[in-house]
């Protein structure tokens, strides 16, 4: 069957699946990232998904789900390179587990046209109030992440290495952006998204070809086609690493490093970069957890990961703050050991293992497959999951060590509490 | 073996009772990938006070021992738990609550081999002197992560002020303090008491054939001896009704505010079917008060009182239970104050059927969908068990739910018992 359909503006994906009691549906719009439009549409998204002409109140939208069995209606938006995606999200149980004789594919897909084309707007402006509210709701999440220090930590690494550049760009805005919106802004950012955005929509569940016809009817955009690129390669500007240090009223430091490397998404390249990341410190069995961690008590968490989108890698770890250059030296030890080759066939045989199994439940899980597939989408690669797995399984020793070679530390950011034990901590140890 | 097929989520389960005492249940899912055990016992962090096997007297354990145990679990007499896995492909971990320790695996192949592997290396106990040593640093650190934070501080805080001398009023690892008093010889005590298989249940779901994997099992368990166990005496607590703390304010290097008002459940029922009828009433009766289909929920929201961070729900587990609400707010005076007057105000709610049928509904659907992840299933399948309740009848339970079950709860909303915990940024 064929499962990719060119419909009035967007692509539709259909993904048959028998195993899943539910329906899950996900349409993907995509923008050009700016700091000033992520909140704007960051304020979209959840406006959108919050009320409609029809049920003019959250409460009556929800009202209106919880009848349809918990069915589900949702936003969320994040970054991709330099790219911005609201992803509007519905679920539904499959009528077939339903005591009732219900269609709710067809009123999940009939939600999804009042959502996007008869939303809560009058006279060129969202609803206000409705609009004030979201703002608050999106200020108070930006202020739960700067309270999470493990999250505003990361925060902080992303903008001191690549201040006003995609990569310090937050998916929800900044508070001063998210304040200064009005409803006339949200409506702009509401014509832009239907005319300017790259749409894919995702269809998962046990469904037939006849879905394409229920789509046909309920959904059509004017041609978008405003191709613009999704992949930012970070390249740095600094001429030494960069070493911050934050102090705050906390126990636990948190030192983060950010590295710069060549390989992006599309470059031949990335598979065997994961891998090495993984190698390093992407599980319980990686260099990074087993001698910072394992061997040396020195945290309880401590991981490497990829940005393929934006080509940057970083490592996350809780420390104690008396164990900054201990911690670092260690780090940096065994990023050398990779590059002179002092790792087992074994080690990189079972982080390639791991990687392929955790591809391979992504067979079992609705959000997973569409992620997967919309990665690729994105940047119109053809790669199916058993593709992915088969350059994974391809990835040999030397791929690691070049790509070892390849990361260059850029910068170092420690919070850190008040000097509990009253001395510098950059000469400890 | 016994099999059970439930029609309302098309769902088989196996079980057997292994001669041992060991409880096993298993859930076929033929045309999923992915396979997931799940091997709990019967012993978390509130089990601080009980008579050790082989013993006669009570003793008292420092708190965080079942948490330091499920770390130094892994350790097997030639290698490591996780790195054996990692060389199956497939990825291991584990996790303490107040009432069950839990080791886990996940993976897309070689599943006896992993049920295998999660049996033998769970039942058996190799902590040296040393590696609870190495240990205590590790801890330390994962103490010191949720000291810093703001949701967890609030949470705990908030629970460690109901109660006077319930273990539940301690954080699951324990302090760094009390950590610092543990070693291996109590590690292998307290082992020996909880780890036996009669007081254990292991749950695999996933991509198998259930009459080869219990074959398997059962095999996996007859090579293995262990002496009979009598059940285990767990002391009991002597827990006022009056909470500890009535109201407290901590500061913490954050930007909001951030509200709890608990209230503590002094009695709770014997009977498992009885006590899980409360539990679904306050899930349903949670849901008519504040879910986001609520009229007060809007009115709230309205008023810029709360946002997406509130939340509410029952927590009961074995011997304890207590309600809670919270909610980050830019008015948290205003927002205890609802609280409380909400508290004092729900003898006399009025229950509207209508409002009851829908949030039946919605509550039905979340559990059918449940049933597409294996960990879900597993972890409400496990949580349940020690419950004395089979999560594959919670969809017929919540139907048999009526307004006069949920009436029956109202008198628990009573403010004497409440307490209130306010987390504030330190600059104000």
């Amino acid at each position: 069957m064929q499962n990719v359909f060119k419909m009035d503006g967007y692509t539709l994906h259909i993904i048959p699946s028998k195993k899943f009691k539910d329906i899950t549906i996900h349409i993907n719009f995509k923008a050009p990232l700016t700091k000033e439009s992520a909140a704007l549409r960051a304020v979209l998204a959840f406006v959108m998904t919050s009320a409609t002409k029809k049920y003019p109140t959250n409460a009556l939208l929800s009202s209106y789900l919880d009848d349809l069995y918990g069915a589900s209606l949702g936003a969320n938006v994040s970054t991709k390179g330099q790219s911005h995606i609201i992803s509007l999200r519905t679920t539904a149980v499959n009528q077939e587990f339903l005591p009732v004789n219900d269609d709710l594919l067809e009123k999940q897909i009939n939600l999804l046209n009042e959502v996007l084309f008869t939303p809560l707007v009058n006279h060129q402006s969202f609803d206000q109030d409705l609009v004030e509210i979201k703002k608050k709701e999106i200020i108070a999440r930006i202020q739960q992440g700067l309270d999470d220090k493990m999250n505003y930590s990361i925060d902080q690494l992303y903008h001191y290495m690549g201040m006003n550049t995609p990569i310090d760009i937050s998916a929800i805005g900044e508070k001063e952006d998210v304040e200064k919106i009005k409803g006339e802004d949200v409506f702009q950012a509401y014509l832009s998204m239907l005319q300017n955005d790259d749409k894919h929509v995702y269809i998962v569940g046990d469904i037939d070809e006849h879905v394409v016809e229920s789509f046909k009817d309920n959904l059509h955009f004017e041609a978008h086609n405003q191709e613009h690129p999704v992949i930012y390669d970070f390249t740095s500007d600094k001429d030494e690493v960069l070493e911050i240090i934050e102090k705050q009223e906390i126990t636990q430091a948190k030192l983060n490093l950010g590295y710069t490397l060549k390989t992006d998404f599309k470059d031949d390249d990335t598979e065997a970069m994961s891998i090495f990341v993984d190698m390093l410190g992407g599980y319980s069995q990686s260099r990074l957890f087993l001698n910072v961690r394992e061997k040396n008590s020195l945290c309880y968490y401590i991981t490497a990961s990829y940005d393929p989108f934006n080509s940057i890698m970083v490592i996350a770890s809780g420390i104690e703050t008396k164990h900054y250059q201990k911690a670092r030296e260690l780090i940096d030890e065994e990023i050398e050991n990779f590059r002179n080759g002092h790792f087992s066939d074994d080690e990189l045989v079972m982080a390639k293992q791991m990687v392929v199994s955790s591809l391979t439940k992504a067979y079992d899980s609705s959000s997973y497959l569409i992620s997967l597939a919309y990665n690729r989408d994105l940047v119109h690669k053809k790669q199916s999951i058993q593709d992915y797995i088969n350059k994974i399984n391809a990835v040999s020793r030397e791929d690691i060590i070049r790509c070892a070679k390849q990361i260059k530390l850029d910068t170092v950011y420690l919070l850190t509490g008040k000097d509990p034990y009253g001395k510098d901590i950059l000469s400890d140890n | 073996m016994e099999k059970i097929y439930y029609q309302t989520i098309k769902e088989t389960l196996y079980h057997e009772v292994m001669a041992n005492g060991l409880q096993v249940y298993l859930m076929p899912k033929p045309d999923f990938t992915k396979t997931y055990g799940l091997f709990t016992t019967n012993f978390g962090s509130i089990d601080t006070t009980f008579v050790p096997i082989n013993e006669t007297e009570m003793i008292t354990v420092p708190d965080g021992v079942a948490h330091y145990l499920e770390h130094k679990m892994f350790d097997m007499d030639d290698g490591d738990a996780s790195n054996e896995f990692a060389k199956l492909g497939a990825s291991s971990n584990a996790f303490t609550s107040n009432t069950r320790t839990a080791y886990l695996f996940s993976t897309t192949s070689h599943e006896k081999a992993c049920v295998n592997l999660l049996l033998d290396f769970v039942q058996e106990c190799n902590v040296t002197q040393e590696s609870v040593e190495k240990e205590r640093g590790i801890i330390g650190q994962e103490i010191g992560m949720y000291d810093d934070n703001p949701d967890w501080q609030s949470y705990f805080g908030g629970v460690h002020n109901l109660y006077h001398n319930h273990p539940v009023r301690i954080d699951i690892a324990g302090t760094v303090e009390s950590i610092a008093k543990i070693d291996a010889p109590l590690l292998h005590r307290i082992y020996n008491t909880f780890y036996h298989p009669s007081n254990m249940m292991l749950f695999v779901a996933g991509h198998f054939d259930a009459d080869e994997m219990m074959e398997e099992i059962r095999n996996n368990q007859a090579r293995k001896h262990f002496s009979p166990m009598p059940p285990i005496i767990r002391g009991t607590i002597n827990e006022p009704a009056q909470v500890d703390v009535k109201s407290e304010v901590k500061m913490m290097d954050v930007t909001v505010d951030k509200v709890a008002v608990n209230i503590k459940i002094n009695d709770t029922p014997k009977d498992p079917h009885a006590k899980l009828k409360r539990e679904l009433a306050f899930t349903l009766l949670t849901d008519m008060l504040f879910s986001k289909s609520s009229s007060l929920r809007e009115e709230w929201s309205n008023q810029g009182l709360i946002n997406d961070s509130f939340s509410a729900g029952l927590t009961q587990e074995r011997d304890y239970a207590f309600y809670s609400m919270s909610c980050d707010s830019d008015h948290s005076d205003m927002l205890r104050n609802k609280l409380h007057e909400l508290i004092r105000n729900m003898k006399d709610y009025q229950i509207d059927e209508e409002v009851l049928e829908r949030v039946k509904k919605k509550n039905i659907g979340i559990l059918i969908q449940a049933f597409n992840s294996l960990e879900t299933v597993a972890n409400m399948f496990s949580r349940y068990y020690f419950e004395g309740i089979n999560a594959f009848t919670l969809i017929d339970e919540i139907n048999a739910i009526t307004a006069s079950d949920i009436e029956a709860i109202l008198p628990l909303f009573n403010d004497e018992y409440s307490a209130d915990y306010t987390i504030v940024p330190i600059k104000k």
